[in-house]
C-alpha cells in the first residue's frame, strides 16, 4: 500500500496544525459560526443529531494493521469504543467531542491517517475495488492511479470550493465491484493493443435524483487524467448550479446541458490543461505503481478452487464457498468478513473487532486489509492452506458470518439513531431484516439479494441500486419505509422502480419477506431477483407485497 | 503580491473601468474611461464567461475578480483560466468576501493581490500564504 513519505507527514502535521488554529479561533469567538463550519466539514466533522461526527478517510479501502490499531485506539480514548464504516470506504466515529477534535487528528495523523475533504463541497475520498490487485479478473491495478487522484485531489486550490460534494470511483476489472456509474466521475481501466486506457463516466449519483452516469470519453489515455478530470471540474466549478443544493450535483448540470454539449465545454476546457505541467510522466507512474507492488507471495499452488466448493453442512465449507474468493496468486485466496452480525448494527465494529482485524491482517494478509462499500472488511491475500485457521479465529471474535452477498449483507446508513438528516431509523429496519432472514439454510436457499436501506433520500445507503431498496421517509411525524425493487449497482447499474405505497416500521420486513417468497416461486433455475423481475414484472411483486397489509 | 484593505471591503471605485457578469456585454463603463478606449481595467464578476471579455486582456493591467461570498468556487476557477488559458499576466486582484483562511488556495490559483474583508487580520492572512511547505499541485503563477 503507498507509504507515507516525510513530506506527506509534515503536510499533515500542518494540516492538523492549521485546524487546531481555526478550532481556537472558533472556541474563543474569533471566527464566525458559518466559516468555522466550512472549515470543520473539510476536516472531516459534522455536527450531528446528538453529537459531532468524526469521519475518517481510508483512501480506496486499503487499511494497515497498525492503523486498524490506532483506530481501535481512537476510538476508547476519544468515542465509546465503536466505529461504522460507511459506503465509501470511510470510517465514521460518533462521540468525538469538538474540543477534543484537534488532538484526535494528531493521533490519526501519526498513523498516517486524515479526515481531509470526507465531508463538504469539495473532491471526497477516492473509492475502488476491494479487491484490487488480487481479483481474477483484474485488466489493471486501479490503486496506483487511486493513489495519484487522492494526491491531487487533497486540497487542490480551485476545487475546494465546488457546488456542492464530488465523488470519484476507480476501477480496474472487468466486474465493476465500485459502483462507477453512480459516482460523480466513474473511471474505468482498459485494455487494448495499443496499451491501457480509462473510460471517464459523469453525472452518476444516488441521492434525490438518482441518475446512471453517461461516458463522456470512452478512450483517454492515463498519461492524461489530472488533465482532463480537470477540465470536467473546472466546467461544473464554473457552471454548476449554486442556487439550489438539491440542483447542484454535476449529474444536473450534465442532463441540463446534455452529454454532448458538456463533453465539447470539456474538451474545450481542455485545451489549455492538456499536455500542461499536469500531464502524468512515466517516471512517476511508475512511482505510484511502486507503492502497490505485489506482496511476497510464497510459490505455492492451488489447493482445490474455491468456485468448485459445493456448500455442504459444514460450517467451514459453507463459508469458504461464500465468503473466500479466488485470486490472482496460486495457493492464495480473498476472504471476505462479514460485518453484517446479528445483534450488531450494519458496519459496525467494537475496539476489540478493530484490534482482532488488525491481528488476523498481520498473521494471514501481510499486514493489510481492505474496507468494501459494503461495509465488510477484506483480507486480499491469505493462503488457502490456512483457511480453516482463519475461520477458527474468526469465529472466535464473531466475524465469520457466511453471507456474503446475501439477503443479511445489507447496505444499512446509520440512519435516525444518529444522523441529524435522516427521516427515518434504519437500523432498526435492517435488524428486524436480518431476524427474518436469520436462518442461514433458509438465506442460502434464497441465493444473491441485495437489499439496500436509507433513512433518507441522500441515499447513503445506495436504497436505489439495491435488488430490494428501502427508502426511510417522514409521513406526518411516522416512521414509513418507501420500497423500490430491480436496482443494481454493477457494471449493469440501474436504479430500482417504486413499488408502490409507503409502509409502517412494523410491517416493512414482512414486506421484504413477502417480495422474496415471490421470487423464489417464480424464478426458473439460475435466475437472479431482477431477471424474476424482469421477466414477470413488478406487478406480480407489488401485489405479493401489499397483500393484507394493515397500512 | 498586494495586500490591500479598505473600509468596506470593495475596491476603489477609480480603479476601475468596466465591470463584466454573465453573458452579458458589460455592465456599465466608467464615467471617465472614453468608451473608445479598450479597457485596462476589468471587474469581473464570479459568473463572467472570459470570452466575453476576452478582447479586452491583451491591454489589460489589472483584473478586479469579485468572490461574493466565501463558500463560492467560481472565482478561483476564474483565475486559473485567466493565466492557463488566457494567459493573461498582469495584476488579479480578488475583493468582497475574502477571508484569511482563504489565500493561500487564491494566491495558488494565480491571484497576486488581495482586497481582505474589513474583519480580517492583515498579518494573519499573510501567514496563510506559505503554511504549508509543500502541496500536491502546482502552482498557478501569473
Amino acid at each position: 500500500m503507498y507509504q507515507y513519505n516525510e513530506a506527506d507527514r509534515r503536510f499533515l502535521q500542518q494540516r492538523c496544525r492549521q485546524f487546531r488554529d481555526q478550532t481556537n479561533q472558533f472556541l474563543a469567538g474569533n471566527l464566525p459560526a458559518e466559516e468555522f463550519q466550512q472549515l470543520r466539514l473539510r476536516n472531516g466533522l459534522y455536527i450531528q443529531r446528538l453529537a459531532p461526527m468524526l469521519r475518517i478517510a481510508i483512501p480506496y479501502g486499503e487499511i494497515s494493521a497498525q492503523q486498524l490499531r490506532a483506530l481501535a485506539a481512537i476510538t476508547r480514548d476519544f468515542d465509546k469504543g465503536y466505529a461504522h464504516f460507511t459506503t465509501r470506504q470511510n470510517i465514521q466515529l460518533n462521540w468525538p467531542k469538538l474540543e477534543a477534535m484537534p488532538d484526535l487528528l494528531d493521533r490519526l495523523a501519526d498513523a498516517d491517517m486524515h479526515a481531509i475533504q470526507t465531508s463538504g463541497s469539495c473532491i471526497r475520498n477516492i473509492t475502488s475495488d476491494q479487491f484490487a490487485g488480487v481479483a481474477i479478473d483484474e485488466i489493471a491495478d486501479p490503486r496506483p492511479w487511486a493513489e495519484l487522484l487522492r494526491q491531487w485531489s487533497t486540497l487542490h486550490p480551485e476545487f475546494n470550493w465546488l457546488p456542492r460534494k464530488f465523488k470519484i470511483a476507480i476501477t480496474g476489472a472487468a466486474s465493476d465491484r465500485a459502483a462507477i456509474a453512480v459516482h460523480d466521475i466513474g473511471l474505468r481501466l482498459q485494455s487494448d493493443d495499443a496499451g491501457l486506457y480509462f473510460q471517464v463516466w459523469v453525472g452518476g449519483g444516488l441521492g434525490r435524483t438518482p441518475l446512471i452516469g453517461v461516458c463522456i470519453n470512452s478512450r483517454l489515455e492515463p498519461k492524461h487524467l489530472i488533465t482532463y478530470l480537470t477540465a470536467i471540474l473546472r466546467v461544473y466549478n464554473q457552471f454548476g448550479r449554486r442556487d439550489n443544493k438539491y440542483k447542484a450535483r454535476i449529474k444536473i448540470l450534465v442532463k441540463a446541458m446534455g452529454q454532448r454539449a458538456f463533453e465539447a465545454a470539456v474538451n474545450n476546457a481542455w485545451l489549455a490543461l492538456k499536455d500542461g505541467p499536469e500531464t502524468i510522466d512515466e517516471d512517476s507512474i511508475a512511482q505510484f505503481s511502486a507503492h502497490f507492488s505485489r506482496p511476497n507471495y510464497l510459490p505455492l499452488t492451488d489447493q482445490n478452487a474455491p468456485s468448485e466448493i459445493i456448500a455442504t453442512d459444514q460450517p467451514f465449507e459453507r463459508w469458504r464457498a461464500q465468503n473466500v474468493l479466488p485470486h490472482q496468486q496460486p495457493g492464495y485466496a480473498a476472504v471476505h468478513i462479514s460485518l453484517k452480525r446479528t445483534g450488531v448494527a450494519p458496519g459496525d465494529v467494537s475496539d476489540r473487532d478493530l484490534e482482532a482485524l488488525a491481528d488476523l491482517a498481520e498473521r494471514y494478509s501481510f499486514g493489510e486489509a481492505r474496507v468494501t462499500h459494503e461495509q465488510n472488511i477484506v483480507l486480499a491475500d491469505v493462503e488457502q492452506s490456512k483457511l480453516p485457521e482463519l475461520f477458527m479465529a474468526l469465529g472466535r471474535h464473531n466475524l465469520d458470518r457466511a453471507n456474503r452477498g446475501l439477503a443479511t449483507d445489507m447496505i444499512c446508513c446509520p440512519g435516525g439513531d444518529y444522523c441529524s438528516l435522516a427521516n427515518a431509523k434504519s437500523i432498526p429496519v435492517a435488524a428486524a431484516i436480518e431476524e427474518t432472514f436469520h436462518d442461514a439454510e433458509a438465506e442460502h436457499d434464497l441465493g444473491p439479494l441485495s437489499i439496500n436501506i436509507s433513512g433518507c433520500m441522500n441515499a447513503c445507503g445506495h436504497h436505489h441500486v439495491g435488488n430490494i431498496g428501502i427508502l426511510g421517509v417522514d409521513k406526518k411525524g411516522e416512521e414509513f419505509y418507501q420500497l423500490s425493487i430491480g436496482g443494481e449497482p454493477g457494471e449493469d447499474a440501474r436504479i430500482g422502480r417504486i413499488l408502490g405505497p409507503s409502509v409502517a416500521r412494523a410491517e416493512i420486513h414482512w414486506v421484504v419477506q413477502r417480495l422474496t417468497q415471490c421470487y423464489q416461486a417464480h424464478r426458473s433455475a439460475e435466475e437472479t431477483f431482477n431477471q424474476t423481475l424482469d421477466r414477470i414484472g413488478i406487478e406480480v411483486f407489488k401485489s405479493a407485497a401489499y397483500e393484507g397489509l394493515t397500512s | 503580491m498586494r495586500l490591500i484593505t479598505t473600509v468596506n471591503g470593495y475596491p476603489e471605485r477609480q480603479e476601475i473601468d468596466s465591470i463584466w457578469s454573465g453573458y452579458d456585454e458589460p455592465l456599465r463603463l466608467d464615467d471617465e474611461a472614453p468608451r473608445s478606449k479598450a479597457a485596462s481595467s476589468l471587474q469581473i464578476e464570479a459568473d463572467a464567461l472570459p470570452d466575453a471579455f476576452q478582447s479586452h486582456l491583451e491591454t489589460a493591467r489589472l483584473i478586479l475578480l469579485h468572490l461574493p461570498v466565501f463558500t463560492d468556487g467560481r472565482p478561483y476557477s476564474l483565475a486559473a483560466m485567466l493565466r492557463q488559458h488566457y494567459r493573461y499576466a498582469g495584476e488579479i486582484r480578488v475583493f468582497g468576501d475574502v477571508r484569511s483562511a482563504q489565500l493561500d488556495h487564491l494566491h495558488r490559483c494565480g491571484i497576486n493581490s488581495f482586497v481582505l474583508k474589513e474583519d480580517q487580520d492583515a498579518a494573519s492572512a499573510l501567514d496563510q500564504i506559505g503554511y504549508f511547505s509543500k502541496w500536491y499541485q502546482p502552482n498557478i503563477s501569473a
